[in-house]
């Protein structure tokens, strides 16, 4: 459908000047700056989510021990994605849990997100670079979710560079992959 | 006044609807709504100060933080400022200058979401201050990431002063500049 804006200028300026030295449209660049507002934006503000140098994060997680870093995920999991997963879906299921997981992981920029299914065998993988205790942190995140919200048992794989958590479910609690 | 033109974009169903409830939940017009996030996106997608983002609950670096004693954060804040923050403010440009120092500080704070900025000065005078609210260690951080900031590369000495939600560094220009 189509939306006529009024624009500042100097903003309609600056979405001609990134179109032409993308060699897209202004209408594609536009588009995709406003669904990011509809479906990420608002609710991160929300959620206090904030904008830092994955570097200086890293140093960060360096004082954690990995049980710490496992604990930081749950509490993270449980005062952050939980409300997020409420706020968006109105309730956390299976369904609502993955669905959030893949937009956290593509406006969030830090991991990953991989979902494979064969009948009521469910996987679901997050692939990132940050190192074991990064690992440990997802994990606890999906453990709380995961586990601890929707009841399901599961078998964890954790390695440097992901978390993949296994589980059954029947085909109607989850989305096609 | 600022001057602004009429444009036509094609949107998806979802997003121009989305954007109309952001509009009437906010009491604003969709043209003030959608020019906020284009601003947003066009400033801030190309920065040099948001190459190496990610995004992360503020509540995170809070409980990371409080991991560190106030002199190590303090330290964090000085290697980020050399390593991080002056080789995005220098991107592009062979001399520092303060117009450019401040302008990528106070980009960083309005679109990274961590701390507001605020820079006065008179009769030679600069006074910078950070606002945030996660906690003293942060403050600590900000003050030591100023101080390179002004100190080594624009030589002149600063004074620091620091608590649990404010950081402010002051120093004097050299006559000539």
């Amino acid at each position: 459908m189509t939306r006529t804006l009024r624009l500042d200028d100097d903003v309609d300026a600056a979405l001609e000047k990134m179109a032409g030295e993308r060699g897209e449209s202004v209408n594609s660049i536009a588009g995709r700056a406003l669904r990011r507002l509809v479906e990420w934006d608002r609710l991160a503000e929300n959620a206090g989510v904030v904008g830092i140098s994955s570097v200086t994060l890293g140093r960060l997680m360096d004082s954690q021990t990995p049980e710490q870093a496992g604990a930081l995920g749950e509490l993270v999991g449980k005062e952050v994605w939980k409300p997020i997963i409420i706020s968006k879906y109105g309730e956390v299921s299976l369904d609502s849990v993955l669905k959030s997981i893949e937009l956290i992981a593509r406006y969030m920029g830090r991991f990953d997100f991989i979902y494979s299914t064969e009948g009521s065998k469910k996987v679901v993988t997050i692939r990132h670079s940050g190192g074991i205790k990064w690992s440990r942190f997802y994990l606890g995140a999906a453990t709380l979710l995961f586990s601890q919200v929707i009841g399901l048992s599961f078998n964890p794989t954790t390695t440097e560079e992901l978390v993949s958590i296994e589980f059954d479910a029947p085909e109607s609690a989850t989305r096609d992959a | 006044m600022k001057q602004s033109r009429a444009r036509t974009f094609r949107l998806e169903a979802d997003v121009d609807e989305a954007i109309a409830r952001l509009a009437m939940e906010d009491r604003a017009s969709v043209s003030q709504i959608a020019n906020r996030a284009l601003k947003k996106y066009v400033e801030w997608d190309r920065a040099p100060t948001n190459r190496g983002l990610i995004s992360v609950p503020s509540m995170l670096l809070v409980r990371l933080m409080a991991e560190l004693n106030e002199e190590r954060a303090h330290e964090l804040g000085r290697w980020a400022g050399k390593e991080l923050f002056l080789p995005n403010i220098m991107a592009g440009y062979p001399t520092m200058s303060l117009e450019r120092a401040e302008k990528s500080i106070r980009m960083l704070g309005t679109y990274g979401g961590r701390f507001t900025f605020d820079h006065a000065s008179e009769g030679g005078k600069h006074v910078f201050t950070i606002g945030q609210k996660m906690g003293r260690n942060w403050s600590a951080y900000y003050a030591g990431a100023l101080e390179v900031i002004f100190e080594r590369f624009l030589g002149r000495a600063t004074r620091k002063t620091f608590s649990e939600n404010m950081c402010v560094v002051e120093f004097r220009a050299r006559p000539s500049s």
